[in-house]
């Protein structure tokens, strides 16, 4: 099958990165390190900019330049040999791409299998392939998709996460050229249920302070999640956003099952205190008060209260966003 | 009124459950600042240093999109893991079918069956450890007892489209009930990990369908523990099962004390004859009797094994300078240590709520384990250990020993901290 180049959405390389001469002995060693093999005809200079890319899209922009011995930290902890074998494959090396393939050529396949379904497999694999093979071409140069590895993870790693990431960033845009009949619809359907659960209720009297204890109520928790570590608040949205099982979010966060449920169970509890916290001593509500809190939150479910608690003023650019409530005051 | 708070609770935790939900299902950080392959591969690496860490995992937790990312990178490196991984032991037993010491085998093994086949029966129970084989690797007969996992998400395969199914439907409710599950399954191990699986095993090979199949259960060899075979023969008296049970049980390796104190003793082996008298086959069916049992403490073994054998999916083998000598990291919070490359194994026990992750070994009787919750261990003689107070309290993935008194440690989070005096003082490294 004819590999079919797909333009990739990555940014620019890294511009190049000069290293002073206090760091030539660590530049030195890390080219010892990757022990390229004469046949790929790499030669030091090539493999130097590669790791001043490297650097220089460590420290992008960065108001002072960071100091030589981060730098040299930094250059340690590369993958040297995948680096080198990276940069001869750009720089156009036939032997470096027959090893390339020799040691990887399998595994993309495999991968894309494991990511795309058989189906699309072969054709999510052989964008990437053209794609590292670089059968565009700039300024007279072929550009490569190597140039955009840094040596920061394992080839085959970053390998997978081109895959990974293509296919999603694919299966996104399909998405978002889904018919909007189809997601008008999806909100009739919404708003006609909501209606319906309302009118169930129809005999209770509504209580005009309901919209202020979902915002209150929901203003917390914002604060509270705000507070939270980042790593607590990627398990909650593992768990509670995407719904993955605990011995998913343990593969993913490379924890043990066990102490993935262990530190849900107590983030969840530390969450529900603060709110309560704050709704007690901050906005001095009582406990049924705090309780009818619950209970609105409850019955507001499956909608958005961010959505819904949204004022007609609120920017555009916000819209969504979790967390973005109107202040009670 | 106990019983109205404890609604009033779960009502609230249910309606923080649904809040967070919402709160967290926001694609927030999908903005362009959405970090490049080499970040993810280097995230999922733990690569990273820990501000890089906390950075990424802050646009993690608000952005779907590379949630999404991550998961497939996750399920792609665990398929290209196992396929390697299976290549692997391919490749390794290509040596098995060299017909230069096939040939010799097969000569030696026929004349051991003319031996036996010769030979008076006398012995009545026969013992014998099998050194070199780990409790996990210890293959299991087929049984017809069902497999006991950790929890139920562990036996849940990744599953492709789900990664990419935002939308919620009805199937969803079922899918968050077995969620319920896996999560209630999982606190009972965070409890107390290693029981919970091996009552969970017991009840359910009580619960599994008997064998009553004389002659499966005459199988000769029947793989009694972890770490001993009991060898059946014909049926004999009872004078001759007590004796059975008189020998001495082989020193555990690797084993959870819990497990094989269990089995063992519960277990008493059966020693069979042929019938000789009238009432040969009443002896015949008590000892058929017995042989079920023992097949039925065998089913529940097994059924623990694999339990824990799927908790025991990240044992490490550790390297000391000398190549004789290795450690490696059991499930329950065990370590064994072999002195002859690995062909026999030790097994000890540090600390039985520790969950550990990684070892170093700089020295042949020195070595330091870290794990979850800021666990860190050190032996200085391979037999006594040490607790070490953490510099955190984190989860620590990795250790890096230079000898008794100096190591550095990894924690999840990127961070990396050094000690020079046996963690008295801990010094971050940048």
């Amino acid at each position: 099958m004819t590999p079919r180049p797909v333009a990739t959405a990555l940014p620019a390389p890294a511009a190049n990165f000069r290293f002073p001469v206090s760091l030539a002995g660590a530049v030195e060693r890390c080219w010892r390190k990757a022990a390229a093999p004469a046949e790929w005809n790499l030669t030091r200079e090539q493999f130097e900019a590669a790791l001043g890319r490297s650097v220089a899209h460590r420290y992008p922009g960065a108001p002072a330049p960071p100091e030589p011995k981060a730098i040299e930290n930094y250059l340690e902890t590369l993958h040297h040999e995948d680096l080198a074998l990276a940069c001869a494959c750009s720089a156009g090396s036939e032997a470096a791409w027959e090893s390339f393939v020799a040691r990887f050529r399998q595994d993309l396949y495999r991968a894309a299998r494991a990511i795309a379904g058989d189906s699309n497999a072969s054709e999510l694999a052989d964008s990437i392939y053209a794609d590292l093979y670089g059968l565009r071409e700039s300024e007279g140069r072929r550009k490569s998709l190597f140039d955009y590895f840094h040596g920061r993870s394992k080839l085959g790693t970053w390998l997978r996460a081109v895959l990974a990431q293509r296919h999603v960033d694919a299966i996104r845009r399909t998405r978002k050229l889904e018919p909007l009949e189809d997601q008008a619809g999806r909100e009739n359907r919404e708003v006609a249920a909501f209606a319906s659960a309302g009118s169930q209720s129809a005999a209770d009297p509504p209580d005009p302070d309901r919209a202020k204890y979902l915002s209150l109520v929901q203003a917390a928790l914002a604060a509270a999640l705000d507070s939270l570590e980042p790593r607590d608040r990627l398990r909650l949205a593992y768990y509670y956003a995407d719904e993955r099982t605990l011995a998913e979010i343990g593969r993913l966060l490379g924890e043990h099952e066990a102490t993935v449920s262990r530190k849900l169970d107590r983030v969840r509890r530390d969450l529900r205190q603060r709110v309560e916290a704050v709704l007690r001593d901050g906005k001095k509500l009582s406990e049924a008060q705090i309780q009818l809190c619950y209970d609105y939150a409850r019955e507001e479910w499956p909608f958005d209260l961010t959505l819904r608690l949204r004022p007609a003023s609120v920017d555009p650019a916000q819209a969504g966003r979790p967390g973005v409530v109107p202040s009670d005051d | 009124m106990e019983e109205n708070n404890f609604v009033t609770s779960q009502d609230r935790d249910d309606a923080m459950a649904g809040l967070l939900r919402h709160n967290l299902a926001g694609d927030a950080g999908a903005a362009n600042d959405c970090p490049g392959p080499d970040i993810l591969a280097a995230y999922f690496e733990r690569s990273l240093d820990a501000a890089e860490t906390a950075r990424f995992e802050l646009h993690f937790s608000q952005c779907a999109c590379c949630r999404e990312q991550l998961a497939a990178l996750a399920r792609a490196n665990e398929v290209v893991a196992t396929a390697g991984e299976t290549s692997e032991q391919t490749a390794g037993a290509s040596w098995l079918w060299d017909w230069r010491w096939l040939a010799p085998a097969a000569a030696v093994l026929l004349f051991a069956v003319v031996w036996f086949s010769r030979r008076p029966v006398s012995t009545p129970l026969v013992a014998m450890s099998q050194p070199g084989k780990s409790p996990m690797q210890e293959p299991l007969p087929q049984t017809n007892a069902p497999i006991p996992s950790a929890s139920p998400a562990a036996k849940t395969a990744p599953n492709a489209d789900k990664d990419l199914n935002l939308t919620r439907t009805g199937d969803q409710s079922a899918a968050r009930s077995s969620r319920l599950k896996d999560e209630e399954s999982a606190k009972n191990l965070s409890l107390d990990g290693r029981k919970d699986v091996e009552s969970d095993a017991l009840s359910k090979a009580a619960n599994a369908p008997k064998r009553d199949d004389a002659a499966s259960a005459q199988n000769a060899v029947v793989p009694r523990s972890m770490s001993e075979t009991v060898v059946v023969q014909s049926e004999a008296a009872a004078p001759a099962v007590a004796s059975a049970a008189a020998p001495p049980a082989p020193e555990t390796r690797g084993a959870p004390a819990a497990v094989s104190g269990g089995v063992t003793g519960g277990v008493s082996a059966g020693v069979v004859t042929l019938p000789e008298s009238a009432d040969a086959e009443k002896k015949q069916k008590e000892g058929t009797r017995t042989l079920v049992q023992q097949a039925q403490v065998q089913t529940t073994y097994q059924s623990r094994a694999l339990a824990l054998a799927a908790d025991n999916e990240r044992s490490a083998l550790i390297q000391t300078p000398d190549a004789k000598i290795r450690w490696r990291i059991a499930s329950g919070g065990f370590v064994e240590r072999s002195e002859d490359s690995g062909a026999t194994w030790q097994g000890q026990l540090p600390n039985a709520n520790a969950h550990l992750v990684a070892g170093s070994a700089p020295g042949p009787k020195v070595c330091w384990f870290v794990g979850d919750d800021g666990i860190i261990l050190l032996t200085k003689d391979a037999k006594s250990w040490q607790t070490i107070r953490p510099p955190v309290r984190a989860d620590f993935t990795a250790v890096t020993a230079q000898d008794a008194s100096s190591a550095t440690v990894i924690a999840a989070d990127g961070r990396k901290f050094t000690t020079t005096d046996r963690g008295k003082t801990w010094t971050p490294v940048p």
